[in-house]
């Protein structure tokens, strides 16, 4: 019981911040976060998919919400500071809630997909080669000068279909399906 | 309209006090920004492209549907029900039965939320007064329960209702996969879904 009253202390005084300001940060915040627990799980429970898919989908769906968290939070600050330009107080409130508000949709079309175009991709395959034998450079025939690529370098199946993403791919051809 | 003025806007600033229109414009974004993204995809061959644009603009929008139609107004209607549980002396929750009512007595003027709770009082029987009313409170608990039914809703249980739903609605709208869509919906999936 001891328990429950100090939570709900805690909890009291977190929804009376809530209720003076109702930031736009909170409520994405909260959704990405529950993203990240729900989407790879119902993920991971579809039984008509492979499982090395099942598991390389669900990680993207988490790192993706990973990426979002901090994002969402940075641009909202970033944009709030934009709002000590305004002298009168009662304006620079108003502008600091719009701002924010601002911020988070920004973030929400295009600061994240730009960031996971350039993130997720490199983060997934040093998940997927962890345990993968290091790569040797190319051997170099003297005579013939003829390059050898080594061929050691193995992807799972279902990862040969991605391309390495850039923010200049992005940049230039949106994002990528 | 200058920039400057939509910063200060009270109309944007509204907007931006109320949890449910914030998630609704946000998701609203991604509906017609997620979309746009796949179409100026110049990788992709374009019958792919439209195929890719329509399901993400279906699965957002039943997102939206889902979430802001039923799910937020559901926990709205019993915030103050759990409210009265979780804080059995606080008279916001005890003068108010309903959040609506309680909004409706925040958007009075000074005068008149006297006169509102003068009339709580005499039908109940009790003596509250406006310092008595944490609107914070009661603000919060409104915004709260909104948070959580747009996480549920959004997270959980729209992408259960749209899994099904989408792909008929694609069939029926004359959408076929084109020759460059990955072999697999699941595929698919993961490429789509590589955005918050």
């Amino acid at each position: 019981m001891a328990f429950i009253k100090i939570l709900s202390k805690y909890l009291k005084s977190a929804t009376e911040k809530v209720g003076v300001n109702p930031k736009a940060t909170y409520a994405v915040v909260a959704v990405a976060c529950a993203n990240a627990i729900f989407k790879p799980l119902s993920t991971m429970l579809d039984k008509k998919e492979k499982p090395e898919t099942k598991k390389y989908t669900a990680l993207r769906e988490f790192l993706t919400e990973c990426v979002a968290v901090p994002t969402y939070i940075a641009c909202g600050q970033v944009a709030e500071k934009f709002a000590n330009t305004f002298k009168d107080p009662q304006k620079a409130k108003v502008a600091k809630a719009n701002l924010n508000f601002i911020g988070v949709c920004t973030a929400a079309i295009f600061v994240i997909p730009a960031l996971c175009s350039v993130v997720i991709k490199p983060m997934t395959d040093m998940i997927y080669h962890r345990g993968d034998p290091k790569p040797q450079p190319a051997k170099v025939d003297a005579k013939s000068n003829v390059t050898f690529e080594n061929q050691a370098v193995t992807k799972p199946e279902l990862m040969s279909d991605y391309h390495k993403y850039s923010f200049a791919s992005f940049r230039n051809g949106g994002l990528k399906v | 309209m200058t920039i400057g003025s939509i910063f200060t806007s009270p109309a944007v600033y509204g907007v931006t006090q109320n949890t449910a229109a914030q998630v609704g414009i946000e998701t609203g974004l991604k509906a017609i920004g997620r979309p746009g993204f796949i179409v100026l995809d110049n990788n992709i061959d374009s019958q792919t492209k439209k195929y890719s644009a329509m399901k993400e603009l279906l699965f957002q929008l039943t997102c939206l549907v889902v979430s802001l139609g039923v799910v937020v107004p559901v926990f709205k209607k019993g915030s103050f029900g759990i409210a009265r549980k979780l804080y059995k002396d606080e008279a916001v929750f005890k003068a108010f039965k309903t959040s609506d009512e309680f909004k409706a007595y925040r958007s009075l003027s000074e005068e008149q939320k006297l006169e509102k709770l003068a009339e709580i009082n005499k039908n109940s029987k009790t003596d509250y007064k406006p310092e008595d009313i944490n609107e914070h409170l009661g603000k919060g608990m409104i915004e709260v329960s909104s948070i959580v039914g747009s996480m549920l809703g959004l997270s959980a249980l729209s992408p259960m209702i749209s899994r099904p739903f989408v792909r008929p609605v694609l069939k029926l709208c004359g959408f076929e996969k084109g020759e460059g869509q990955p072999a697999s919906e699941k595929e698919e999936k993961k490429s789509v879904d590589t955005v918050a």
